[in-house]
């Protein structure tokens, strides 16, 4: 069985090297955004739940109805990288960590 | 717009669904959707884009996960390729399993059929807060404790995926169909 490999339309993939800790895939610029959020999601909250929200190294950027609006916003707009960009939605636990076990 | 889900039926006894030509097993009780992987600022379906079973799973707390090998075989995509999302980080078994920049379509199903796609209605995109996580199959996708986690044995889709999009799932276990609308 044949598989192609689809890569992004605006990019090529740049296959992620491996690193030794999960902190280490958050470059400054992450760091910073996910700080920007983590102090405005309770404002977020308030004004804009279920809404989504970008934030550019470590600075608001916008707020809209989907996530794909605002990365077509930072991508194909802005020319951004996805290492100096966030988009998530405004929910309680954006930012937070997922528990999962299944057993 | 027309429901996503319709009278889509799940089985009490272990069934077969085809994902390109092979045979995947399907427990008994498990509800199967069918989805594909949508690149972040993908706003329509590539044409013939792949599509594969995922196990809507009521109990997963996540998003969408899957296992690498599944990712490249019936997805087309290498989980690397994937940029990462710090948006979400999923514990599973303590290790921390980083995020992975995507989104879904989800296919709507002919009335009354599990496997069988409805040609006009075009799949539902879903936005999903966090992304995707890729675990298993021995990859280290983050951290070195990554490497020694067990995939799901097929995708899963969570509740989280649909409550962000603000969709209606029915359950009716009696006649065991499910529903799922805007």
């Amino acid at each position: 069985m044949s598989t192609t490999i689809r890569a992004s339309r605006t990019e090529p993939p740049v296959p992620e090297a491996p690193t030794g800790g999960y902190d280490d895939l958050l470059t400054p610029a992450l760091a910073r955004c996910m700080e920007s959020l983590a102090r405005d999601l309770p404002q977020l909250l308030i004004a804009h739940p279920g809404k989504c929200v970008a934030y550019v190294d470590g600075r608001f950027l916008k707020i809209a109805d989907t996530q794909t609006e605002l990365y077509v916003l930072c991508l194909e707009e802005l020319g951004l990288s996805h290492d100096q960009f966030i988009v998530t939605g405004i929910v309680p636990d954006a930012g937070g960590v997922i528990e999962y076990h299944p057993r | 717009m027309p429901p996503i889900l319709r009278a889509l039926p799940y089985s009490d006894s272990r069934t077969v669904a085809l994902v390109r030509g092979a045979p995947i097993e399907v427990l008994a009780h498990q509800i199967i959707v069918w989805v594909g992987v949508a690149l972040p600022h993908e706003r329509q379906p590539l044409a013939h884009a792949p599509r594969f079973p995922a196990i809507l799973d009521t109990g997963f707390s996540g998003t969408f996960a899957i296992s690498p090998v599944q990712l490249e075989r019936w997805a087309g995509l290498r989980w690397n390729t994937l940029p990462f999302d710090p948006t979400f980080r999923m514990k599973y078994f303590g290790v921390d399993v980083p995020h992975r920049r995507a989104n879904l379509w989800l296919y709507p199903n002919q009335y009354g059929w599990r496997d069988c796609i409805d040609p006009i209605i075009p799949p539902r995109h879903l936005d999903l807060i966090g992304g995707i996580a890729v675990y298993g199959d021995g990859e280290q996708v983050g951290a070195a404790a990554t490497a020694r986690l067990v995939a799901p044995r097929l995708p899963l889709l969570g509740l989280r995926a649909l409550a962000h999009n603000r969709l209606q799932l029915t359950l009716d276990a009696a006649n065991r169909e499910v529903w799922l609308s805007s």
